[in-house]
């Protein structure tokens, strides 16, 4: 009998955000370290994230012979890689002193935050501050230079911006450390900014989200779940921020209202919410999900095929050095944005 | 709803990167025979094969030939019916001796094949199968149609005591179960592609008869991959081609759906003054069922590709997809939503039924006495703003309890002289509808409850299922996979509607 051939992937890359070697499933009492195939999907989100480019948007398909944990462990990718950018504080700074006086932002002071707006810029003693006023009684001012910037962000619910009470970061500040390089969790936890969209069932990923992990260091373990990590947007509450927004495949509204960022990366999870959601999304870098074994998977892969057929250029350059494993089939193109 | 882990996933991704493929070719000289004989008199016939006599006999014949290949069963299993078949074949050969002359000596030759063929109690696609199914681990038989009597399950069970043998249709390779062995009984080009292309064992071994070409097929679904040299069909094993001069291609030797055909058998019913516009679908089982298909017609389905909360749902007829379940009344006949409406009405249901059987039949009979164009227009001319050919259709079918606008009721009133008990019946027609909406909130509740009980996987497995519905709503209800779907609509009897109806008869494969 003839065996298949089976590449490996790498166990991480060094240009990863996400620390697969902490990483580690939880089955009862056994844990172990993640397959190739969660890996690949992990870093992919990385690179897709991290290959943006404002003039032409990346296309990337994958064939596997089941899409369950894909598109959630690809956005943890995405999300880590978004959180290690939003962290340079300095261009993270010229944005806060950017925005319109009166923008509703959230000023974290340990692990609570409080809810505030900006008020503008000053400047002390020649350095450059923010001014973020308080909704609290005494209206409380904060002139906050840029090596504090970190702490401010701005608001992503108006509904919390008419909020004057304080709430507390809730977050699993090991867990998050531990798998994700070079990332504050606090910082991490309050910065409000959908760094992927996942058009799902909103059940699946409400399950996938919730299954424990463990960051495993030095052999002791930590567990967590995907949603530590990822912050879904349904599943944001009490004032919690968010930094994956979710379109459930069965909405009947175009989700425009939870897309601002244009580095945001979409994921179909599926040829039902690619077949149809994808014309919504047609700006958006994008990694569609499919399995081999859906039934409507000829349908969106005559579609993504035909896409690729009017893409702008292949971009096989882009992700040629990832190893993906046997059993995933991927295609990638970019086109011009639109 | 559908729960797993990561565990379970990567025992899929382990599948896809080591599974291999094994081909056993069976050779059966007599089988053989008959079906090369068969083929050859079907190109002999050339056109003559589709004509009204000869259809009949090719069909028969084909049938047998393709389930012989596909059923792993003895020739002589009344699930192949081949004696039978012999036997009525006969008589139909009888009554062409003197118009084809040219051909009868030859289709004698080929019953005396069949009855021979038919009378042999020996089965090797089975012994193939079973000395497979030998080797250590779990195995799945599967096969491309579930098994209609208990004749296979027998078998295994006779064979397998200890249950390490499961058969299943393609449908259930979609969930993430894995197998030691997945045993596929007859050629690859019968299954649908992930079989292959997503394996759900280590090992997938092709039990077919040997002179079955089984041409391979594109592995890839990218028309560009990343992976340059994706693995996935990297060179499964085969048996060297069998040294028959005479072989059957695998796609020659699936008998086509004549929807044709059934579409007019079912539309059979001219004389009818109750013809609704259905589509036949196609059930798992080698059933069919007409269901509605007019505008605004909705069915009871369950999709197991959606959640939890929106598995079981009504949808329109017309969207309904191959693999997606429908739910069917089996004990009563029907849809269970009007019989369950009628028990929450009550003592009042009789009265509304008739007041509702009244209207629809006097205007049926006023469209059938005059025609649906001069209808529309006296009911536009009656004050009816949304009459038109299609609306009145749906006005009257049973499963429209009324219309959505009074304006159009009243016109309709008006016409069958029925103007002074509009509001009476409009209002009676709302209580009616609002039990029927009741009747199928209810319903999904329960079937939802159901679903999330029984484990998907075992649906997905077997293609039907019963359910059987506990407290005062109890009753007994069949989830059938949708196999096909008629490409055109038909014009049938009410009565047919939405009641499943056995297709052997009707020779649903050409």
């Amino acid at each position: 009998m003839q065996e298949r051939g089976h590449r490996t992937v790498p166990p991480e890359s060094d240009a990863c955000p996400v620390a697969l070697e902490n990483l580690r499933w939880v089955d009862g009492a056994s844990r172990g370290p993640l397959p190739d195939w969660a890996k690949f999907a992990v870093s992919l989100g990385a690179h897709v994230a991290a290959a943006h480019d404002d003039a032409a948007r990346l296309v990337v398909g994958l064939a596997a012979p089941d899409r369950s944990f894909l598109s959630v462990l690809a956005a943890v990718g995405i999300v880590g890689a978004g959180a290690l950018r939003t962290s340079d504080s300095s261009a993270h700074f010229r944005e806060l002193c950017s925005l319109p006086i009166d923008t509703p932002v959230v000023l974290r002071s340990g692990n609570r935050r409080t809810v505030g707006r900006v008020i503008g810029t000053r400047e002390h003693s020649g350095e450059l501050k923010i001014v973020i006023q308080l909704n609290d009684r005494d209206k409380t001012r904060h002139y906050l230079p840029e090596s504090q910037s970190a702490r401010v962000q701005v608001s992503d619910d108006a509904q919390i911006a008419q909020r004057a009470r304080r709430t507390q970061i809730r977050i699993n500040e090991t867990f998050v450390r531990r798998v994700l390089r070079a990332v504050d969790p606090l910082t991490f936890a309050t910065t409000p900014r959908v760094h992927a969209m996942i058009v799902s069932h909103l059940s699946t990923l409400r399950f996938e989200v919730q299954v424990p992990f463990s960051a495993q260091v030095s052999g002791q373990g930590c567990v967590g779940t995907l949603n530590d990590l990822l912050g879904l947007r349904p599943l944001a509450s009490g004032g919690q921020s968010f930094r994956t927004g979710v379109h459930p495949i069965d909405a009947r509204k175009d989700p425009s209202h939870d897309l601002t960022d244009s580095r945001t990366v979409v994921l179909f999870d599926g040829s039902a919410a690619f077949l149809r959601w994808q014309h919504a999304f047609s700006s958006w870098d994008a990694i569609v999900v499919l399995s081999r074994t859906e039934t409507r998977l000829a349908e969106a892969a005559d579609l993504l095929n035909q896409m690729y057929l009017r893409r702008w250029e292949g971009t096989e350059g882009t992700l040629a050095q990832m190893e993906v494993p046997t059993s995933i089939e991927v295609m990638t193109y970019r086109e011009v944005r639109r | 709803m559908r729960q797993y882990s990561v565990v379970q996933v990567d025992s899929v991704y382990r599948c896809g990167a080591s599974c291999h493929q094994v081909v056993h070719s069976v050779e059966d000289a007599e089988f053989h025979t008959f079906c090369v004989q068969l083929k050859r008199f079907i190109q002999a016939l050339a056109d003559e094969a589709s004509s009204d006599y000869w259809a009949p006999f090719v069909r028969g014949l084909r049938r047998y030939r393709f389930l012989g290949a596909a059923v792993p069963l003895a020739f002589s299993s009344p699930e192949l019916a081949g004696g039978q078949l012999a036997a009525t074949l006969r008589e139909h050969v009888q009554r062409g001796e003197l118009v084809y002359p040219d051909y009868i000596e030859w289709a004698r030759d080929l019953l005396d094949a069949l009855e021979s063929v038919s009378s042999r109690d020996d089965a090797p696609l089975w012994d193939a199968c079973r000395a497979i199914a030998s080797g250590p681990g779990k195995h799945a038989l599967l096969l491309n149609l579930p098994p209609r009597g208990a004749d296979l399950s027998q078998r295994i069970e006779q064979s397998f005591p200890d249950g390490r043998l499961l058969w299943i249709t393609a449908p259930g390779l979609r969930s993430l179960r894995c197998y030691d062995r997945i045993i596929a009984v007859g050629p690859l080009a019968w299954f649908p592609q992930y079989v292959t292309d997503a394996p759900r064992a280590n090992e997938i071994h092709v039990v077919r008869y040997g002179w079955i070409a089984d041409p391979s097929r594109d592995a890839s679904t990218f028309i560009s991959t990343l992976n340059r040299e994706p693995p996935r069909q990297a060179s499964p094993r085969r048996s060297p081609p069998p040294a028959i001069e005479t072989e059957l291609d695998a796609r020659e030797i699936v008998p086509p759906v004549e929807w044709a055909g059934l579409g007019h058998s079912a539309a059979d019913s001219s004389e009818d003054d109750d013809v609704v516009q259905a589509r036949l679908f196609l059930l798992e089982g080698g059933d069919g069922v007409f269901l509605e298909d007019d505008e605004g017609s909705e069915t009871t389905v369950i999709d197991l590709d959606q959640d939890a909360a929106l598995s079981v749902r009504r949808l329109a007829v017309g969207e309904i997809e191959r693999g997606m379940f429908v739910l069917l009344r089996t004990e009563g006949g029907g849809d269970y939503i009007p019989e369950l409406a009628d028990r929450l009405l009550g003592a009042r249901s009789r009265e509304i039924r008739d007041l509702q059987q009244m209207w629809k039949r006097q205007l049926r009979l006023a469209v059938k006495a005059k025609n649906p164009g001069t209808v529309c227009a006296e009911l536009r001319n009656s004050g009816s703003i949304r009459a038109n050919e299609t609306n009145l259709r749906t006005w009257m079918s049973n499963r429209s309890l009324r219309t959505q606008h009074f304006e159009d009721f009243l016109a309709i009133m008006r016409l069958l002289d029925l103007s002074q008990r509009a509001q009476e019946i409009w209002e009676k027609m709302g209580v009616l509808r609002v039990a029927h909406q009741t009747a199928g909130q209810r319903v999904r509740k329960l079937l939802i409850a159901r679903v999330q009980e029984l484990a998907a996987e075992e649906l997905q497995r077997r293609g039907r299922m019963d359910f059987e519905l506990s407290g005062e709503d109890g009753g007994t209800l069949t989830a059938y996979r949708v196999v096909d779907i008629a490409p055109e609509p038909a014009l049938v009897s009410s009565w047919r509607i939405s009641h499943p109806f056995e297709l052997e008869g009707e020779s649903w494969r050409g």
